[in-house]
């Protein structure tokens, strides 16, 4: 018996989750690991093979990996979101041999996987996890982890009793973090009924939650949806966002929204799985990194990390980013303050370069946020004559007001807080504040 | 919604009073004194412009949009044609009246 499965087997009779109105023990949830293997140990041999889990029910998603891990094949989750031709390209990259779903165990008729990164799992005789990164252009870039790695960094999570709402599905090492930092700690997950504001606030009601993690233009739409004065949020303890840059002004108003509530920031990657962290206080963006399974560093204000469950590689991508010696260069441009604390300030690729002059989108975000009737907005370079590329800004409103008007209102609002060559060029309006499946700003 | 149902074909005056009415708009925004009054002869890029290239790329974006929102045209200004030609369209708003007129003729 794994440890693992001990750990579940003496949570017995507590509540692992609440989904679709069905309430999960961990005995029911280790019997549905039971189940998964029965179903799968037959159809796979003694090399890892690549299982696609494409499942609607979380708890059912994270059921098959955890088959799939005492199998010691490679796991493939699928978000239930994502289209068929999305789930196909997936599936052909990472060469599935098999779909699990609710229904049962298909072959695909694809052939097994070349990458030879599978060939180093088998001889760890390990399990595997294939992860797709949400990339905005091109093909997805898919990611081969050390599952046993992976799960291992759990190992020592203490036991908790905790309701935590699980937002980001199984396809994602966000949303598989907070779902095996709860598990492992014989806590609570909470599924909403949907991924929409309004849905986190009535499950937050009806299952008094204590811990919400969620990306910061999630918590942007419970603010505009007016979830915390419409529903009972008082059990809610720990906000914990990460995923995309916070903006200043919006950690401002949650903190107003949600003053009885401890403000977390959370910091992971993809390619390392999450990493604790301790920041500076509530309202500071600064952070410590506090992780015993962590190294770190700074290599040209870019943040280097070095874990035992970083990727082996990547199926599909350049491999530059990995260091033979087992750092990660993560592309995340830091700023580092006294006492060993850090802040994101963005992405080294989205950096927008005018004329040979760099500036972050963030540092102009957090300026153009600041005007009235802006819900939210982001910034990103487009290319341009003469500069090279511009500065050009998406503003979510909600105000009837023409684009000239907007553009005037920038200008002036920006005019002596940047340099003129940062002032945003090219301005285009939205009504509507709109997500990535992965719940980040689209 | 096709575009050539809403697409209003100015006339060469009409679209100067455009330039000019963006100049000027730009000239207010960046305190631009030698533009706060501009004109057919006002020199904006190269020679005696008084625009650096942030202020010119400023004022291509502003009359594009101004183009679409007025005339339902969607122009590009600067492609590389016109950044290469013999006689730069950004010369003075005569010039750049005439190259927006053109982009909407084709």
């Amino acid at each position: 018996m794994s440890w693992i499965d001990r750990q579940f087997a003496e949570f017995e009779d507590r509540v692992a989750c609440h989904e679709a109105g069905r309430l999960w023990t961990y005995s029911d949830f280790l019997a549905e690991v039971d189940r998964s293997t029965e179903l799968l140990a037959p159809a796979v041999g003694s090399k890892p093979v690549v299982i696609a889990i494409h499942m609607q029910g979380t708890l059912l998603a994270l059921a098959a990996m955890l088959a799939v891990a005492r199998l010691k094949q490679v796991a493939l989750p699928l978000s239930p979101q994502a289209t068929l031709a999305e789930r196909l390209e997936q599936q052909g990259i990472a060469g599935a041999c098999f779909v699990l779903t609710e229904q049962g165990l298909d072959s695909t008729q694809l052939s097994r996987a070349s990458s030879k990164w599978f060939g180093e799992l088998a001889k760890r005789e390990h399990a595997g996890l294939v992860l797709f990164s949400s990339g905005t252009s091109g093909e997805p870039k898919g990611m081969l982890h050390d599952l046993d790695a992976l799960l291992d960094r759990y190992r020592t999570v203490r036991p908790r009793g905790d309701r935590t709402v699980q937002l980001l599905l199984a396809d994602h090492i966000g949303g598989l973090d907070s779902a095996f930092r709860t598990l492992f700690a014989g806590s609570t997950l909470v599924v909403p009924e949907a991924r929409t504001a309004v849905a986190v606030g009535e499950a937050i009601q009806q299952h008094r939650v204590n811990i919400l993690p969620a990306s910061p233009t999630f918590l942007n739409l419970m603010l505009l949806a007016h979830v915390p004065e419409k529903f009972d949020c008082s059990s809610l303890e720990v906000v914990a966002y990460g995923a995309e840059p916070m903006p200043e002004g919006l950690l401002a108003r949650l903190i107003e929204a949600f003053s009885k509530v401890s403000l977390q920031q959370k910091f992971g990657t993809s390619e390392t799985g999450a990493i604790r962290i301790k920041s500076q206080c509530t309202g500071s963006l600064f952070f410590k990194i506090e992780d015993s399974g962590v190294e770190w560093r700074i290599e040209n204000e870019e943040l280097w990390l070095k874990t035992s469950s970083r990727i082996l590689g990547y199926l599909n991508a350049d491999e530059s980013s990995l260091e033979a010696d087992g750092w990660y260069r993560t592309g995340d441009l830091v700023e580092v303050a006294d006492g060993g604390y850090i802040r994101i300030i963005g992405r080294r690729s989205e950096l927008i370069n005018i004329g040979g002059q760099k500036v972050h989108p963030a540092e102009i975000e957090q300026v153009v946020a600041e005007i009235d009737g802006v819900d939210a907005c982001a910034v990103f370079g487009q290319p341009a004559p003469v500069t090279g590329s511009m500065v050009a800004c998406v503003i979510v409103t909600t105000v009837d007001r023409d684009l000239r008007s907007w553009k005037r209102m920038v200008r002036n609002h920006c005019r002596g807080k940047l340099a003129d060559w940062k002032i945003p060029v090219s301005i285009e309006l939205r009504d509507e504040l709109s997500l990535t499946d992965r719940l980040k700003r689209a | 919604m096709p575009k050539a149902e809403m697409l209003i074909m100015p006339n060469s005056e009409e679209v100067e009073t455009l330039v000019i009415e963006s100049v000027r708009l730009l000239a207010e925004d960046f305190d631009l004194a030698a533009l706060q009054q501009p004109n057919s002869a006002s020199a904006l890029y190269g020679n005696e412009g008084v625009l650096d290239s942030m202020a010119l790329v400023n004022l291509i974006a502003d009359i594009e949009d101004a183009v679409s929102e007025k005339f339902g045209a969607s122009i590009t200004l600067a492609n590389e044609k016109a950044m290469s030609a013999r006689q730069s369209p950004f010369l003075n708003v005569k010039t750049l009246s005439q190259a927006v007129l053109e982009r909407i003729g084709s």
